[in-house]
């Protein structure tokens, strides 16, 4: 059936999720049930001995795919670092590559990113990278053993939406692989969006733990992305100027 | 002895990293400890000796997109 396949691994559904942002960990296993999300992220960080928050994978169901990241890398060798130590602590071959350093619009850095990325394919990791839309560096991910593609839709937690539509439709219609459309998706019309233009998957946080009802708007999302998915695969009219009529404009009334 | 427990001077009594995690009060199934930046398997926590001027991270997961 129409499967989600990275690095192998078949998931039914097309919605990743984060675990970053909601107001309580509580809800974090009521949004994974609502919204059918197979694999969600995390991030490592060091442990806080006046204020031990308690860690997150207490929250997270066996069954769920974890992809921790590499947030807070600012080159390829700490983006490689933090994923040995991720694998190390038990979380499995799945990494996202995030490495940024620009601080105001939290653009990735393709360059450190592809070199991240081919030391860990190497290793064995199933690599997804977070990355700055653009055809080349696209390819040069998946030279590198990329599982899929990443491309931002707008900077982090902006909900603005996938505002490099342009780009990324370029990368779906020549890249052979799995793009997955990470990071300013705001509501489920633009998961919709984004699974009608082809993409494999959409990656969305901040727009689900930031509702006041994350498990509800995140079965809005997995509906979205079925339907967007539905859509894509049924093959859309095309969009043209002038209007066509739908419905037989000769008959009785007038002769032209 | 002082080591450098997560980027700070701290002065402990112990003298392996099972003894520090415990002596932290730390989940033992949480965390990942860095010993000189090496990552030290679970299973060889006891065996590890911490000397004066060792770095130790102690990393766990937390939220993140």
């Amino acid at each position: 059936m129409d499967k989600l396949i990275l690095g192998g691994v078949e998931f039914e559904s097309r919605l990743l999720t984060g675990t970053g942002k909601f107001s309580s960990k509580d809800e974090i296993p009521k949004m994974l049930k609502a919204s059918e999300s197979q694999i969600i992220t995390m991030a490592l960080r060091r442990v806080n001995f006046n204020n031990n928050d308690e860690n997150i994978l207490n929250y997270i169901p066996q069954n769920i795919t974890l992809l921790p990241n590499t947030s807070g890398a600012r080159n390829a060798e700490e983006a490689i670092k933090i994923a040995r130590i991720a694998k190390a602590a038990g979380c499995g071959k799945f990494i996202k590559i995030e490495v940024i350093n620009d601080m105001k619009y939290l653009m990735p850095d393709n360059a450190e990113t592809i070199k991240a990325t081919k030391v860990l394919a190497n290793e064995g990791f199933i690599v997804l990278p977070y990355m700055t839309p653009d055809l080349i560096a696209g390819q040069r991910l998946k030279e590198a053993g990329a599982a899929a593609v990443m491309p931002l839709g707008s900077p982090i937690g902006s909900n603005r939406g996938i505002e490099t539509k342009a780009m990324i439709e370029i990368m779906i219609e020549n890249i052979d692989l799995p793009i997955i459309v990470d990071a300013g998706i705001g509501k489920p019309s633009q998961a919709a969006e984004a699974m009608e233009m082809g993409a494999a998957a959409v990656l969305v946080n901040t727009a689900i733990a930031c509702s006041p009802n994350p498990a509800e708007m995140g079965k809005a999302f997995a509906m979205a992305v079925k339907a967007g998915r539905m859509a894509y695969k049924a093959k859309m009219a095309e969009a043209t100027k002038y209007a066509n009529a739908s419905s037989p404009l000769t008959g009785f009334l007038h002769n032209n | 002895m002082e080591i450098i427990l997560n980027g700070e001077v701290k002065k402990i009594k112990t003298e392996n990293i099972y003894d520090l995690v415990n002596f932290l009060e730390l989940d033992r199934d949480g965390v990942v400890v860095l010993h000189n930046d090496e990552i030290v398997k679970k299973e060889l926590w006891k065996k590890r000796k911490l000397k004066i001027k060792d770095s130790v991270e102690v990393l766990y997961f937390v939220s993140g997109g």
